[in-house]
């Protein structure tokens, strides 16, 4: 072997720093967030189990409020219910996917920063949760000729977005919790909804309103939320 | 150069899954921890490779601590569990290339891998149409994308074929190696240490050319367990 190489496994000289370039640095931390984020929409397009089953079960609750009030002013009503439900099964299913072959702990061997994994987690399901979101909206509008008192479409697929972020940043590090239980399926929405109240009535009211106090709460909850689960996340894991 | 396990110990509420275990592995060292089931095997190897905190005591690796932000120092440990701690729905190349793209591994490394354990053949299949041997191989290469100075090894012999078992054995040479086995014989062959843990104590740590022969150690197994 060379100077340059400290070991020959089978066969293959490797270099004595071996291949890993990982640092911490910004660059670095950013492209594993966008490698955790990436794998999740490939294996959601391919397996088409989370997104599918997240919608289906949207449009029932919407279909639900309709039979059961079918008025307009319970529009605003099936878009909430319906969002934070299907979203939850989204981020379930999400989070399943990496309890299977023990695939999290694969991630977690890596030396990289945990809180990255974290972040990728977060924006692949802010992206799942802002779909179901989306089409939750188009839903309410054929099945309960509702739409938001906020008519400005920009301004409701903000709402949802932000709500979504929020919304993903706590439920995935809760997700997680649940799957080291025999419950998860019951524990996860009686653990996340009360955490998500506050984006819930920012999402209400901004939707009702318009009023950017509004925009300040919901951008508060996220930012609060996502720091707490970038500084929690990887004590947690271990 | 080595890896240094000081007084660990492992509290799950009322139960402890190891009680203030030293265990020093040194380079070019394969050493095979035996024990029975619920001895602590799987949890000194998982707190080993940074998948959990002990309780009490700390890990060095070659004099510096683990740590969660201790890049460096984590490099340096592989684990192959019983979990392939890979997707059912990406392909082997796919899995590999994920796992690169984490560490900063080049692209052209991962060629390399599955030559390594020989499964180039099937880089464009999906880890559940695999045997387990296969699985196993694959879970191994994930490993050696970045080779490890320190691999850690759960039961990974068991339920392979003789050719994936001679993959693994090929790739263990050489090696510094703590593996987790149920199997006697396996370790005879392979190691060059015998650690017996029991009730999360070590109870016997020797060399395995001591070891007189296959009866013997089973014998010895049998004083030591309680």
């Amino acid at each position: 072997m060379s100077e340059e190489t400290a070991q020959d496994v089978g066969g293959i000289e490797i270099p004595a720093e071996g291949y890993g370039t990982y640092d911490g640095g910004p660059f670095q931390y950013l492209r594993v967030v966008w490698a955790v984020a990436r794998k999740d929409f490939i294996l959601e397009l391919r397996s088409k189990q989370a997104l599918p089953l997240s919608i289906a079960l949207s449009l029932l609750i919407v279909v639900a409020f309709a039979f059961s009030f079918g008025g307009a002013t319970e529009g605003t009503g099936a878009l909430w219910v319906a969002f934070i439900f299907a979203g939850t099964l989204g981020v379930m299913q999400s989070i399943s996917v990496e309890t299977q072959n023990s695939a999290l702990d694969g991630m977690l061997l890596v030396p990289i920063s945990r809180s990255a994994i974290y972040l990728g987690k977060v924006i692949s399901s802010t992206i799942f949760v802002t779909i179901i979101g989306v089409i939750t909206m188009g839903a309410i509008s054929v099945f309960l000729q509702a739409t938001p008192a906020v008519s400005d479409l920009a301004t409701q697929l903000m709402v949802v977005f932000l709500f979504s972020l929020g919304f993903s940043a706590v439920a995935v590090v809760v997700s997680i919790i649940a799957t080291f239980t025999s419950i998860s399926a019951l524990l996860l929405p009686v653990l996340l909804v009360p955490l998500v109240v506050p984006a819930l009535l920012a999402g209400v009211e901004l939707m009702a309103t318009g009023q950017s106090t509004w925009i300040t709460v919901l951008l508060s909850y996220d930012g609060i939320m996502l720091t707490a689960g970038l500084l929690v996340f990887g004590e947690l894991m271990r | 150069m080595g890896l240094h396990a000081d007084s660990l110990s492992k509290q799950y509420g009322p139960f402890t899954a190891l009680d203030g275990v030293d265990l020093e592995v040194g380079s070019g060292e394969r050493v095979g921890l035996l024990g029975p089931n619920g001895s602590g095997k799987t949890t000194m190897l998982r707190i080993l490779a940074g998948l959990n905190s002990p309780t009490t005591g700390e890990v060095t690796i070659d004099g510096e601590q683990y740590a969660p932000d201790a890049y460096g120092v984590r490099r340096k440990v592989g684990y192959v569990a019983h979990e392939t701690m890979l997707y059912d729905n990406l392909t082997a190349r796919e899995n590999l290339a994920f796992h690169a793209e984490l560490r900063g591994v080049p692209e052209d490394r991962i060629d390399d891998v599955l030559e390594l354990v020989d499964l180039r053949h099937r880089a464009s299949s999906l880890p559940r149409e695999f045997s387990h041997g296969m699985k196993k191989r694959l879970s191994l290469a994930r490993a050696e994308l970045d080779p490890p100075q320190i691999l850690l090894m759960d039961e990974p012999f068991s339920g392979l074929d003789q050719f994936s078992t001679e993959t693994v054995k090929e790739l263990l040479t050489d090696r510094t190696v703590l593996l987790v086995t149920h199997e006697f014989e396996v370790a005879l062959d392979v190691c060059t240490r015998i650690v017996i843990l029991d009730k999360g104590e070590v109870v016997h740590d020797v060399p395995a050319e001591s070891v007189e022969s296959l009866p013997a150690l089973r014998q010895t197994y049998r004083e030591v367990v309680r």
